[in-house]
Parts: structure tokens; sequence; C-alpha cells
């Protein structure tokens, strides 16, 4: 009988000024993503309560990444403050920027030095033109 | 106040403009652009934009100021930028923006290495004409007063958009006017500025001093008494439904040495005055509102006032400002206020608000608008009946 084989969903990273430069991570698997608009329900004379906000939206997004190899996860420390693409494989895509990129090495993996990675992204309004 | 429909709005439903001013939901952005001498955008601005505010002080000769918060430089002291905010609603399906005025941003205050924010304060265009003229200046007997203001302000680098009531068209300069290079009065070796004798050629025909709206346009029109204008609109903390009012109101009064009695003189007139004739005393105030001698007790506070008219209607007009503005100082309402760019030069309101007291007329003092979704503030004097 054939061993398991369990296939993790991937992570791409393309570094918005050249696309061509880009990294692959896998996913253990999604984390919430966090819509976030500024406003609120604004208390007036009289008791009146009205909504007021802000134009416009932030999301982060804090993936859980799984093991990589140390030379991927130094890859995404020289990322931290650029303007990214990040695709997750399954239709999901967003502009965003990551401020710090914390690893921690673990053991040997077939020879390669493996190390985890915890990115925490919050996206930038990007516009494409067509 | 700004029309409902003024530009960048034209072509609106009156209505509908005034619906999401004062609708149950509201989105707010704010954005900046360049703009050359005649008002036309030339640079959009506002990716440059990080915060701001919008201030407006009827005390002050340079009417209008902003305080910007950008992320790049832009030409300080040079360009002209206007700042706008844009209003929408989802329920209503609308959208509109007001442009707040157009200034000359003359302060940055630069950092870098946290966030390379420059914080810039600025002027709106009065400030061009708030520098002196070098020389002395003569108005000769019989002109036109309108046409020579403008021509004034052509020597300068405001631009072409003047704009003064016509209904002082025909008005002419009485007798010939100097205004020499350091004036005899006013302390130390202050130089006339360009400003100072267009105030007072169209004070003399009984005109207000100039300001420039909310598009960057120089405007002047015949001075009417707070009295005797029509509220421009309802500022209501009662309407449940539609207050824009904040939760907190505030009066303030100082009741310190403000006239109840008055003796007006016209400046600069070859004849001794008389009355009738250069000189105007209107009746004390002997009952309306706080100020007056009767509520003081029989306390008596005279003020004589040297005023720069060309005639006694002109001299009778901006004495019967001063008079309104003496009665209306003992007042003060300071408001919050929702986003609500519509407030311009001079604004007048019917005021309700029924936990302080009576509704009021009150003539807007000065006010703020933030270029985010924050409470505005707005100070009124109120003006006694």
């Amino acid at each position: 009988m054939a061993p398991a084989v369990l296939k993790l969903r991937q992570l791409w990273i393309n570094d918005a000024a050249d696309p061509a430069d880009y990294v692959v991570v896998p996913m253990l698997r999604d984390s919430m993503r966090t819509p976030k608009v500024r406003g609120e329900a604004r208390e007036n004379a009289a008791g009146r309560v009205r909504l007021v906000r802000r134009a416009g939206r932030t999301e982060a997004w804090a993936p859980q990444l799984g093991v990589v190899p140390l030379d991927v996860a130094l890859d995404l420390k020289d990322r931290c403050g650029r303007l990214q693409t990040f695709r997750d494989g399954v239709g999901g895509k967003l502009h965003g920027v990551f401020w710090e990129a914390p690893y921690v090495l673990l053991g040997r993996m077939n020879g390669v030095q493996s190390a985890r990675v915890t990115l925490a992204i919050t996206e930038i309004t990007h516009s494409e033109e067509v | 106040m700004q029309s409902l429909t003024a530009a960048p709005r034209e072509g609106m439903d009156p209505d509908v403009v005034m619906a999401l001013l004062t609708g149950d939901d509201l989105e707010v952005s704010a954005g900046l652009e360049r703009v050359d001498n005649d008002g036309r955008m030339v640079e959009d601005l506002s990716a440059a934009l990080v915060d701001g505010s919008v201030s407006w002080d009827g005390s002050v000769d340079v009417h209008r100021e902003c305080s910007l918060v950008l992320n790049r430089e832009i030409g300080w002291d040079r360009d002209r930028v206007r700042p706008y905010l844009d209003l929408s609603s989802d329920l209503l399906g609308v959208r509109a923006r007001w442009w707040l005025g157009v200034f000359i941003l003359t302060s940055p205050s630069e950092s870098w290495g946290a966030g390379d924010e420059r914080t810039v304060a600025g002027l709106d265009l009065l400030h061009l004409l708030a520098c002196p003229i070098g020389n002395t200046l003569t108005a000769t007997k019989g002109t036109k007063v309108l046409a020579w203001c403008r021509d004034l302000v052509a020597r300068t680098s405001f631009g072409p958009r003047v704009f003064f009531d016509s209904a002082g068209e025909d008005a002419t300069f009485t007798e010939d006017m100097v205004w020499p290079l350091i004036p005899a009065t006013g302390g130390g070796l202050a130089s006339t500025t360009w400003l100072q004798p267009l105030a007072e050629a169209l004070s003399s025909i009984g005109f207000e001093k100039p300001w420039v709206d909310e598009a960057g346009q120089m405007r002047a029109r015949p001075l009417v008494p707070v009295s005797q204008r029509t509220p421009e609109h309802v500022l209501s903390a009662d309407d449940v439904a539609r207050t824009i009012l904040g939760p907190v109101r505030q009066r303030q009064r100082d009741l310190t040495q403000i006239p109840n009695a008055w003796i007006f003189v016209a400046q600069g007139w070859d004849l001794t005055p008389v009355e009738g004739d250069g000189l105007y005393t209107p009746p004390d105030n002997l009952s309306v509102g706080p100020t007056s001698i009767t509520a003081r007790n029989g306390h008596r506070v005279l003020a004589v006032r040297e005023l720069p008219a060309q005639t006694q209607a002109a001299l009778v007009a901006q004495a019967a400002t001063i008079v309104e503005a003496d009665q209306r100082a003992a007042s003060k309402r300071t408001v919050e206020i929702n986003p609500f760019p519509m407030m311009g030069h001079g604004d007048v309101y019917q005021l309700e608000d029924a936990e302080v007291g009576a509704p009021v007329k009150a003539a807007a003092a000065a006010w703020t608008v933030h270029l985010n979704e924050s409470n505005g503030s707005l100070t009124m004097k109120e003006v006694p009946t």
C-alpha cells in the first residue's frame, strides 16, 4: 500500500514591484480575515443615533503557514515592508504588506534546515489597470 | 452658508443634498486638489493627504485656515490647494462633493523617520493681499470704488476671480483718499498692506470686508445687519429624526465692558463732524439683551469709534453692524456638529435647543470641519431680539 500523501495548499507571494520575484510557502489552513471599517453609531442631541463612517476598509489576514526551508524564511524576511501580491490557489488574492516575519528554527528535514514562519498581512488599497 | 447646489454640486436636487447631510447613514471621504489661478484642478493630491481640517474665523482678516497632514512635500507657499469632502449615503444612493476653500500652504513642519509626515498650515487666498504695498496708494474723488478695488486686486497675485456685488457698482469716492506707505497711526513701522485700502474702500460704500469663498473666489457684498438677515438654515437639537448636533452643547457669556452706548465718527472728513453729517449717535441700548442698560442695573458703557465711511449712510450702516455685534457678544453658543461642509462665510442660523432656552437667531463666529468622519465644531453668537 502506497504511503498517505498530504497535499497542502500553497500561498504564492509575488513582489508587486517585480512580479517575477516570488516565493511559494505551504499553508496549513486559512485563518480568519478581519475586514475593518472606521466609523460608529454616533450619538447626537435628542437621543438620535446616526451611522457615520469613513470611506474605505482595511483587512488583516494571518494565514497559518507550514514548515518551510530556512532559505524561504530568510526570503520572507527580505519582503518585510514591501508591497506583495498574495494568492492562495483557490481564487483568493490580496495586495498587502507584512511588517515582520518571525521564524523559529526547527530540525533538519530531508537534510535541509527547516523553520516555521508567521505572517500578519495588512491589505493595501490597490487598483489594477485593465 | 454654501448654496446646496453650488459647484461642484450643480444640477443636484437641493432636497436630496439636504437629505444626504441629515440622513440616517453617512460615509465620509476627503481629498485634495492642486488648482490653477482660475480654480481649475491641475493635479489630484488625494494620495498625499493623510488627515487635516479646515477652519473659519470671522474675527480675523484672512478668514479660512487649513491644517493638513501630508505624506510628501508639495509647493510650500506657492501651490494653491483645494481640500474637499465627499459625503455619500447607501440608503439614498447619493454622493456629493463640497469644496472647503483654496489655500496657500505657508507653514510646513516636516519630519523624517516616523512616517515621513508633513504637517502644514495654510491660509486662504486673502493671504496674498496681506503684505505691504511698498508705496503710497491714492484714490481720486469721483472714481468708481468697486472698479478701483478690482484694479487694486489685479496688481496682486490673487488672480482674476473677483466678484463684488453689483449693488455698489456706481458708488464713487466722495473725496480723495490716501494710504501712505507707513500709516500715521497703527503703531511701529507697519506698512500699509493691500488688504487695508481694499477693506476700507469697500467699507466706505457700506460693503463688508472682502472674503474668499469655498471655491477660492473673492467676494464682497453690502453690509446687512444680522438682525435683518433671514436664517439660512435651522440647526435643531430637538429634532430626533434629523438633528446633526452632538449631545453636548455649550453657552458662554462674557459681559465685560461690552458697550451699550455708542458714538460713531466718520474718519478723515475735512469738516468738523456734527450729528447727521459725519457723526452718528445711535440710541442707547436700554433693553435689548443682557448687556442693556436696564439689564445692568443702570450701568452705561460708552464706546467712541472712528469708522472709514464715505457717506453718512455708510457710517450708519457700519455702526448698525457694530451695535448688533456688541449686543450679540453677550452670548456665545458652541455645538459639535456631524460632518457639515456647508458652512461658509458669516452664516446665520436659527438655533433650536429647548434644553438651553427659546429658539434664537445666531451668527457664526468660527467653525471647523475635519477631513475625516469626526464631528466638527461651530461657534455662534446669539442675536438678541
